[in-house]
């Protein structure tokens, strides 16, 4: 197992570590809960012991008066510029469990310039459902809702729905027609990982969006001495995600690249 | 090999949606697993305090069933049932006590006055310090709904929104428990 | 570019420590709406 994997486990159990939780379904309720961790980690996961950033940014526009995001706004620009995708692939639990299933021995599909395209997607899924639809419900009904976390999260839904439904029987009675569609969606997020390198980080998730745009910026992360570089494009080649060049914004920092540079021109960023 | 992946992947649908109907049909446990705040135990007291500011024990309240609804101004589900509740609350008040308590933050405590008289709810309404709440109830969630009969005993949790005929079935059962 | 963004996340955060909406984010997150995360 490599340093990333052995990072990105113990960040899994750090984030998720209420372990009593699992067992008697219950959430934590501390005070740690007012921090977000950087990566998509649902706070109503029992085990979880901060916050969600992209649940808690939406829960801002729920409640009878909108409040700018200031404090969750905050640390979201702090870890892009800290961390950017670095979180993506050494801090996200959800993009270690997409990881896991890629291994599964079958055909693969490969990214193409369909999957490239594809990757534009996050943007305007993220400004739908985590700004346009919240304060639309807002304007309408006075009340905003978390339309990403309520419609569309698989993370939210494996990682926190399916253990506290689990465990909680009076949770049960009231699934109904959104549970099943969040399901769907969870296993079919499932199925096509076992096919697709990591496709809700490329395709879907609004804080890897958001991360991408701080990869150059970041403090930590990936760079290419571009003196080195010989243009060979050996890093683009192994590379599993959509990236045209080392650390753009579809850079998960994983470090793949860095192994086959023939002049180690690729390296992380030291303080 | 693409009529492989294909069975393959019906065969998992299958086995998915056959864990999943197994799955939910399971389970015929209705108590919360949270220590004291379960069916047939008697309701854990906390503090309430009215909109106006009076603080009042959930013990003094007994002598008739109580509907006890815990909701928030945040939380879009609890805000849809309300109207149901407001529209029950005439036929129902004089057989059952409602009580619905706001979890909201206790500096919201206008923003939860002005959200009722907005709104032009008439039940009552209190509000509660959270962490009080999280503690004696254990609630993990909200909208969560205690029926508590004239004794001062659990009857019924409900977790979740309801619909207003579920609401009306809930409240006939409060007015007829024992 | 980086300078005024490190300046906006220190902006915004000690405005929202002020604000303390750390509290708003520990409320949600210790006492969840359960259909605002798919469960209903």
């Amino acid at each position: 197992m490599d340093k990333r994997r052995i990072v990105q486990f113990l960040t899994a159990f750090i984030y998720n570590g209420n372990l009593p939780g699992f067992v008697n379904g219950r959430i934590w309720q501390g005070n740690s809960k007012q921090l977000c961790v950087p990566g998509l980690n649902c706070y109503s996961c029992p085990g979880a012991l901060g916050a969600c950033p992209i649940g808690s940014l939406q829960s801002f526009v729920s409640g009878v008066g909108l409040r700018f995001p200031f404090y969750v706004l905050g640390l979201l620009i702090l870890f892009g510029l800290l961390l950017g995708r670095l979180v993506c692939g050494w801090f996200c639990p959800f993009g270690l469990i997409q990881e896991l299933l890629y291994k599964i021995p079958t055909p693969k599909i490969h990214k193409n310039t369909l999957t490239l395209k594809l990757t534009y997607l996050k943007y305007p899924i993220g400004i739908l459902f985590i700004i346009i639809i919240p304060l639309a419900f807002f304007a309408w009904e006075g009340v905003g809702i978390p339309a990403f976390c309520k419609f569309i999260c698989p993370a939210g839904t494996l990682e926190a729905a399916i253990p506290l439904i689990t465990l909680n029987a009076d949770l049960r009675s009231s699934l109904g027609l959104l549970f099943g569609w969040k399901f769907l969606l969870m296993l079919f997020t499932i199925l096509i990982s076992i096919f697709i390198y990591r496709p809700f980080c490329r395709f879907i998730c609004p804080l890897g969006a958001w991360y991408g745009i701080y990869n150059k910026l970041s403090l930590f992360g990936i760079q290419v001495d571009k003196v080195k570089c010989n243009g060979c494009n050996h890093c683009i080649k192994v590379c599993k995600m959509d990236c045209q060049e080392v650390a753009d914004r579809e850079c998960i920092n994983c470090g793949e690249c860095l192994k086959v540079c023939p002049t180690k021109a690729i390296s992380f960023k030291k303080l | 090999m693409i009529k492989k992946i294909i069975l393959g992947i019906t065969i998992f649908i299958l086995l998915a949606a056959g864990g999943l109907y197994y799955w939910l049909g399971m389970g015929h446990k209705t108590t919360l697993n949270n220590g004291d705040a379960t069916r047939d135990n008697p309701a854990p007291q906390i503090m309430l305090t009215e909109l106006n500011g009076n603080p009042i024990e959930l013990s003094s309240l007994k002598g008739k069933p109580v509907f006890m609804n815990f909701w928030a101004t945040w939380c879009p589900p609890c805000v849809a049932e309300m109207p149901f509740i407001n529209e029950l609350y005439p036929e129902y008040k004089d057989k059952v006590q409602f009580v619905m308590v706001s979890v909201d933050d206790s500096k919201d405590k206008n923003k939860v006055v002005k959200f009722i008289a907005d709104k032009g709810f008439t039940f009552p309404v209190y509000t509660a310090e959270q962490a009080d709440i999280a503690k004696a109830y254990n609630i993990q969630g909200i909208p969560t709904t205690y029926i508590i009969n004239a004794k001062g005993n659990i009857k019924k949790v409900h977790v979740g929104g309801m619909t207003k005929s579920e609401l009306k079935e809930l409240l006939d059962k409060a007015a007829n428990s024992k | 570019m980086k300078k005024a963004l490190w300046f906006l996340a220190i902006v915004f955060l000690v405005s929202g420590l002020y604000q303390k909406d750390y509290i708003a984010v520990l409320q949600k997150a210790a006492i969840i709406c359960l259909e605002c995360v798919g469960i209903g």
